[in-house]
């Protein structure tokens, strides 16, 4: 370890960690860890719910001026559960073997295939919707020449379009969640079960899976959360297959438009200046989206973890000769090959046909000023978000796992996971009317409160990261090193500290992909005045004046550097064991 | 002057009282083992020790000075859990010096400290090594390093020996004892394995539901059990039932239900009392031919052959079970089934007065 035997010499720092260690501060420093979280996090994020009280007569006002934009909203709530619902089975049905073959079998190449899954994760979503729309989508605003080889040009609708989009997006998660689950089931169940005679689909349907239903919850929350909450993708698809399209005319969004979908348009539409006479009304519309998709998000967690509990998701009949019949020769085979081909057709080419489109089309002028300002801003959200996120989470982990009883802990367990499930951009709204609410956001302080709404949704990473990894820690470490004479600080620093860093790290990394990937709630806080590489991105594909060429550039920059962190992860993990 | 002193300590979770009016004096250098079976309260009094545990009611001093409010990290005493908690990420030598630097020693005296400590459990060689790579007894030997170089004047040993094997249990538990005595060190160690807490400890302390039992030397524990718990949990022992129909100068007589006398060399309970004979089944005896004090016929129900010792199962006439054991040799005299005389001197017998709950629930161990 780094400096080794010098420390804790000097009386200064004694006193310092004497100080530091002493019951009023560690308390004063958890009160500001719990302060922040609940004015920063929780209530800007619930403050939204209130705003359907006060902005009642702004919201009657937008029915006036807009009659369709009841309905509107409820087709497009409707579209996204629609949606999120079909993409979640879906990812269960193909997701189930292939965790399934991750983590069973010991085939070489599993690696590779581990890290490929992984990698669509690492592109912006925003980047993610244009290229799954290249791939499989009609390109209307595409001349014929520049139309990539390979390109199927098939889905016209926003419907089918948004599903094949949220397969890129949300499969990657359903198999990690999965094979984390299953990774920890003891194998020696399911062998238990085949020596006293059940096939191999018996022993895995009857033992395992039922062992197995947290993992499927998990799984299920996390795809229902993403493709709800993304925003950046379905813009971007939709945009590009040009069923996306807002009027500053009439300040009015058309299209196939999902829930966030319509975030991101009136968002757009509020931040115009054609617009600003109905800026409150579209306010209040987006207020009502907002609640609307935040009640619901947070009713289908309930139902979801409740079916997960309660119900018995394999049913308990057994038929052995099927089952047996089922378990041998093609069928498990078929089941393996289509997974895999799902895998390829629905996440990998959609996520990577971008790189084939940059290298074919010609290059368009772009500007490249405010290419290059858009990725550094990301990465400066990014970073502020996660340093922030570090230095709260960290200590909001070790409050839920460590202390406090255990009622508190269950209640902060579930309460940091709320900005989890909740859509990001719906969170970005709410963010936005507290802090316009409080006189608290000029202009100038947007940039301010963008990062704040990044700070909200990245949150829940670390801490969650970082609670899993006390978890599986042995208090009896920290509490030897204490009375080996380590004063708390000196504890955590020489002995947790090192212990759950891969932990802090992974998360970390998490928040910093997820902040530069995210589209919506800088869209929701800021319209388009604060212009992060995912809104530059949904720009350039703007029908008026596509830029498709700086488009792709954009996308596979931020994805390469997202790929090299997310590797660089990986590598630090392998090197930690 | 006692160097570690307990008043009153009680604690409790939630409906549990884990430690109930704990009072206990070690003394200066002392190597105490703390004996009880699982779920007695022995971890949680050795955290509380350690001021890991906050104690509901009581107090504790440490020479004379009150540690009530003294931090873990302040008390100088050192505690190693059970599953030794050594920090994996850090090398054998970084384990071993862990509590000089973090106390902030000198970096010469922290070199020659960990030098000593590592050559006093034979690990010097080891240094450069992570816990991970070493096996169990080394590990076992490498946290007793970092805990004596702390320098600190009492030792928690929470089931110091539990993961080893039998064989090196036997050897290190000797070594254990002599490590503590040549440093002077005040040790507690907890253990639930009562032939590990005959052979090191100086004195005994028993605990069962959280309340101390008998506090006292080996030998006194296992022969003047002070009460029928103790006595059956170190070292197995018969009980009979019975009233005191006669008390002599030297010897009480007790009526069984069945209408036999049992003497015993004590003295102890009035006359008509309800009262337990107890006897160790090793200072039992079985033989062939009806001789033998407080003679009982009986008939061998089962014999469980244990290497150098056999015990042997057998139906007293008109009353219970009992055991005996008697080496191998000895034992070999003996079938199932056959039909014996039990006997034990009158000297060896223990007099209690009859557990007000019934004998089985006096005994049970959790």
């Amino acid at each position: 370890m780094l400096g080794e035997g010098q420390e804790g010499g000097t009386p200064l720092r004694r006193r310092a960690l004497n100080f530091l260690s002493r019951r009023p501060v560690i308390a004063g420093w958890y009160g500001g860890v719990l302060t922040y979280f609940f004015i920063f996090v929780l209530l800007p994020t619930l403050f939204v719910l209130t705003y359907i009280f006060t902005g009642f007569p702004d919201i009657l006002s937008l029915l006036r001026i807009q009659p369709g934009a009841l309905g509107q909203i409820g087709g497009a709530v409707l579209l996204s559960y629609q949606v999120a619902i079909i993409v979640t089975l879906v990812d269960l049905v193909f997701g189930l073997p292939l965790a399934w073959f991750l983590v069973r079998r010991r085939v070489p190449g599993k690696s590779f295939v581990n890290t490929l899954i992984d990698l669509p994760l690492a592109v912006p979503t925003a980047g993610l919707g244009f290229s799954v729309a290249l791939f499989w989508g009609v390109t209307p605003f595409l001349m014929a020449a520049d139309k990539p080889f390979g390109a199927l040009g098939l889905v016209s609708t926003g419907f089918v379009i948004l599903v094949l989009l949220h397969f890129t997006t949300t499969f990657p998660y359903m198999v990690r969640s999965l094979a984390a689950i299953l990774e920890e089931i003891d194998i020696e169940y399911e062998t238990a079960a085949r020596a006293s005679g059940a096939s191999r689909l018996t022993a895995a349907r009857t033992v395992t899976l039922p062992l197995f239903r947290s993992g499927i919850a998990t799984g299920a929350i996390l795809v229902l959360a993403k493709a709800l909450s993304d925003t950046g993708g379905v813009v971007a698809a939709l945009t590009t297959i040009g069923r996306f399209s807002t009027d500053p005319a009439t300040c009015t969004a058309s299209g196939d438009l999902s829930g966030t979908a319509l975030i991101g348009a009136w968002s757009a539409l509020r931040g115009m200046a054609a617009c600003q006479d109905v800026a409150a009304e579209l306010t209040a519309g987006l207020a009502l989206v907002a609640v609307i998709m935040i009640i619901s998000a947070l009713g289908l967690l309930a139902v979801v973890k409740l079916l997960s509990t309660r119900a018995h998701i394999p049913f308990r009949r057994i038929f052995p000769i099927w089952e047996r019949r089922l378990s041998r020769g093609a069928v498990p085979k078929i089941r393996d090959l289509s997974s895999f081909a799902f895998l390829i057709l629905a996440v990998l080419i959609p996520s990577f046909f971008l790189i084939g489109f940059l290298v074919i089309t010609a290059p368009q002028p772009t500007d490249f000023g405010v290419f290059y300002l858009s990725i550094a801003l990301s990465f400066l959200i990014a970073g502020i978000a996660t340093a922030i996120d570090l230095a709260l989470g960290v200590p909001m982990a070790i409050l839920i796992v460590r202390r406090g009883s255990p009622r508190v802990k269950r209640i902060l367990d579930v309460l940091v996971s709320v900005p989890y499930v909740v859509p990001s951009a719906a969170l970005g709204i709410s963010l936005f009317l507290f802090f316009d609410q409080l006189r608290f956001a000029p202009v100038p302080n947007l940039l301010f409160l963008v990062t704040l709404a990044h700070v909200a949704f990245t949150f829940p990473f670390i801490v969650r990261n970082v609670v899993g990894a006390l978890e599986g820690l042995d208090p009896a470490l920290e509490e030897t090193a204490r009375s080996l004479g380590a004063k708390p600080l000196q504890g955590f620093r020489r002995v947790t500290f090192p212990l759950i860093k891969p932990a802090i790290l992974a998360g970390a990394i998490m928040a910093f992909t997820r902040s530069v990937g995210e589209t919506g709630a800088t869209l929701a806080v800021a319209g388009t005045a604060i212009v992060t590489a995912p809104v530059f991105i949904v720009s350039l594909l703007d029908p008026a004046n596509p830029n498709y060429y700086a488009a792709a550039l954009a996308t596979v920059i931020l994805m390469a550097v997202s790929a090299t962190a997310m590797l660089l992860m990986r590598y630090l993990a392998w090197r930690a064991r | 002057m006692p160097r570690l002193e307990l008043q009153g300590i009680r604690k409790t979770f939630g409906d549990l009282v884990a430690l109930d009016e704990v009072n206990l004096e070690v003394e200066d250098g002392e190597y105490l083992v703390i004996l009880g079976p699982t779920g007695a309260g022995k971890t949680t009094l050795l955290r509380v020790i350690a001021g890991l545990l906050r104690p509901d009611r009581g107090h504790l001093s440490l020479d004379g000075r009150s540690l009530d409010r003294i931090a873990p990290e302040d008390r100088g005493i050192a505690y190693l859990p059970q599953t030794y908690s050594l920090f994996n990420h850090l090398t054998v030598w970084e384990n071993a010096t862990f509590g000089p630097s973090v106390r902030g020693w000198p970096p010469d005296r922290i070199e020659t400290v960990g030098r000593e400590m590592l050559d006093l459990v034979r690990l010097f060689e080891r240094r450069a090594s992570y816990p991970r790579e070493l096996s169990g007894g080394m590990q076992q030997r490498a946290a007793l390093s970092r805990a004596l170089a702390t320098n600190a004047g009492v030792l928690l040993l929470d089931e110091p020996l539990r993961a080893l094997d039998a064989r090196l249990r036997i050897e290190l538990r000797r070594e254990l004892k002599d490590l503590a005595t040549q440093l002077g060190i005040t040790t507690l160690h907890v253990t639930h394995d009562q032939e590990e807490a005959l052979s090191v400890a100086d004195r005994i302390l028993v605990l069962r539901k959280g309340r101390v039992r008998q506090h006292d030397r080996p030998r006194a524990v296992y022969e003047e059990a002070a009460d029928p718990f103790v006595a059956h949990f170190v070292g197995e022992a018969n009980f009979f039932e019975g009233t005191v129909v006669e008390r002599a100068e030297q010897t009480t007589t007790v009526q069984l239900r069945n209408g036999r006398r049992l003497a015993v060399d004590r003295v102890d309970g009035d006359v008509g009392e309800a009262v337990l004979v107890g006897v160790k089944i090793d200072r039992c005896g079985l033989s062939l031919n009806g001789d033998g004090e407080n003679a009982i016929p009986a008939v061998v129900q089962r014999i469980l052959f244990g290497g150098k010792r056999t015990t042997l199962e057998v139906t007293l006439e008109g009353l219970d079970e009992a055991k005996v054991k008697v080496s191998s040799v000895d034992a070999a005299a003996f079938q199932e089934g056959q039909r014996v005389t039990f006997s034990f001197p009158r000297g060896y017998g223990r007099l209690y007065p009859h557990p007000p709950g019934g004998l089985a629930p006096a005994l049970e161990v959790e």
